[in-house]
């Protein structure tokens, strides 16, 4: 029986929040949510999730600022996330890059079902961490 | 024609002299004044008169006193009349040539863009008019020219918060009512009538209609301010042009059309094919938008000398004569069009034409066109079974590639249908 794996998701508009989070429920996957860029990252490190979906911009922290500080943890080093953003420019994508981050999501182009097989995708390439 | 060149090698003190208001100036000028008017009318057409008034009568006086007084007065009066005229002549001359050299110089400064000048009037003379007429057109043009600038600037600043405000403001909600849509639609929220899902798939549809509309107003502006980027790699280009006909395939299907495909080998080319898809989706969209019922819509691909060519031709509706040179303008939609669908951004073709020729390649246009004779005449008495007279569409790209271009931005309309 394999266990439940944990998705974090981190976004600040409210509604998607809702949407997602109701969402990846359904899909039986245990949901951490945080509203923006420092909250995520507290809630990364407590609650090592195997799996982060961050917005790019939010209050407080933005998401780039976020992963780059994630990646100077011990845990958060090899942490993995998928973006979800708006905005397509090359200039954040390629940063997005630098900060181990390949999978960068259009929010309006990808519909909900596809952002869930993505997520499962993902997560099924994940190894199972030994607890 | 001696002074004339003097005059323009002295160019520069001139324009040092008209900067410094020095009181000599000022009193040179009203000396001049006063002696024009003290000696003779305000016209130059009056001036030229009694100059040559004082030619007459010098050679009537000389006339008369070769007649009758003594060689040796003869001599002196001559002399004194001769050079009386010719310092008149000289001095009117030269009054005359320099005034409308200064003028020429002054204008020539004007027009090599310091509009800040003002040409100084003197007197009431034509010079002066004209003088006049010209410092009340470049008061015109300076307005013109600031509010030109000022306003070109405002368009720039629009446009960008324009690009902010759409990447993120319009698109989140955008976004939520898809996503929204989507968990009622999948059942999440519970099960669903008929009725319920046939709704909301109307709400759905009309959704991405606005997000393709905010991509493309995205990609107008992108254009606009010069930030998209072309990045070519190597790519199928018949691959591509098949894939973009097959995503219309159901709507054709739907109107009965004919779609004809004709790809002769093409070597791999280095295009963007983001940016490739954008523009052939935009023109076989197009044509399966306006070709009727029983319509043909021809997709060709081939080689022809160094460069890919690319035609979309269809026999819908055709573009209207009178309206075909605007039909690559910004949110233009011809009027026949406007007639038979109501949904189109007016955005398309201007992308399409933006994206080609930036990338070095040539996009144009035929209609009527010819490539539906045949079928025209074998239809006989009804005639062009899609309805009209027919587009014809071609882009012709480089074997050798696409320009690369380095911009912070990608273009995104069309990009994930």
């Amino acid at each position: 029986m394999p266990q439940t794996r944990k998705l974090l998701i981190v976004e600040d508009e409210a509604a998607m929040l809702t949407a997602l989070s109701e969402k990846f429920k359904k899909e039986n996957l245990s949901v951490f949510t945080a509203v923006n860029g420092e909250e995520g990252f507290n809630a990364a490190l407590r609650e090592k999730p195997d799996l982060i979906l961050l917005d790019l911009v939010m209050p407080k922290m933005d998401g780039m600022s976020m992963m780059k500080k994630l990646r100077e943890d011990k845990w958060g080093h090899d942490a993995k996330a998928i973006f979800l953003t708006n905005m397509n420019d090359a200039s954040l994508v390629a940063e997005a890059a630098k900060v181990g981050v390949y999978d960068f999501l259009v929010k309006t182009d990808w519909r909900l079902e596809d952002v869930v097989r993505v997520v499962q995708e993902k997560l099924a390439g994940i190894p199972e961490e030994e607890e | 024609m001696r002074r004339f060149s003097d005059q323009i090698m002295t160019k520069p003190d001139q324009k040092d002299n008209n900067h410094s208001t020095s009181t000599s100036r000022e009193k040179k000028i009203a000396r001049k004044q006063f002696s024009r008017r003290y000696f003779f009318g305000t016209k130059l057409s009056d001036k030229i008169l009694l100059i040559v008034i004082f030619f007459a009568t010098a050679i009537l006086a000389f006339l008369y006193f070769f007649v009758t007084v003594n060689p040796q007065e003869f001599l002196i009066f001559s002399y004194i009349s001769y050079s009386l005229s010719f310092a008149a002549a000289y001095f009117f001359g030269r009054h005359f040539s320099r005034q409308v050299t200064n003028l020429t110089l002054k204008i020539e400064e004007i027009a090599a863009g310091n509009l800040n000048k003002k040409l100084i009037v003197r007197g009431q003379d034509e010079i002066s008019q004209l003088t006049n007429a010209l410092n009340d057109l470049i008061t015109r043009l300076q307005t013109n020219i600031a509010l030109d600038v000022s306003l070109n600037r405002e368009i720039d600043q629009a446009k960008t918060d324009f690009v902010a405000l759409a990447s993120h403001q319009l698109r989140t909600p955008l976004a939520i009512v898809k996503w929204y849509v989507d968990f009622l639609l999948n059942g999440d929220a519970g099960p669903l009538t008929d009725e319920q899902k046939k709704f909301l798939s109307q709400v759905y549809f009309s959704n991405e209609r606005l997000i393709e509309l905010v991509n493309a107003l995205l990609d107008v502006s992108r254009i606009d301010l010069g930030t998209f980027s072309i990045e070519p790699e190597p790519v199928d280009l018949i691959k591509l042009a098949d894939e973009a006909a097959g995503l219309f395939a159901t709507e054709m299907e739907k109107k009965s059309i004919r779609l004809e495909k004709y790809f002769s080998p093409l070597p791999i080319i280095n295009l963007d094919s983001r940016l490739m898809k954008i523009v052939l989706q935009n023109l076989i969209s197009n044509a399966t938008k306006y070709t009727g019922e029983k319509g043909i819509i021809r997709v060709i691909v081939k080689p022809v000398e160094d460069k890919a060519m690319i035609i979309v031709a269809d026999n819908g509706c055709g573009i209207p004569k009178e309206q075909q040179p605007m039909i690559f303008t910004k949110l233009f939609r011809a009027d026949n069009v406007k007639a038979i669908e109501s949904i189109g951004t007016g955005l398309g073709l201007y992308i399409a034409k933006a994206v080609i020729e930036q990338s070095g390649g040539k996009i144009w246009f035929e209609s009527p066109n010819l490539h539906f004779f045949v079928e025209k005449q074998r239809a006989g008495k009804n005639p062009a079974a899609g309805g009209g007279s027919g587009t014809t569409f071609y882009i012709t790209i480089p074997l050798r590639g696409m320009i690369k271009k380095i911009g912070p931005k990608k273009l995104t309309s069309f990009s994930q249908k």
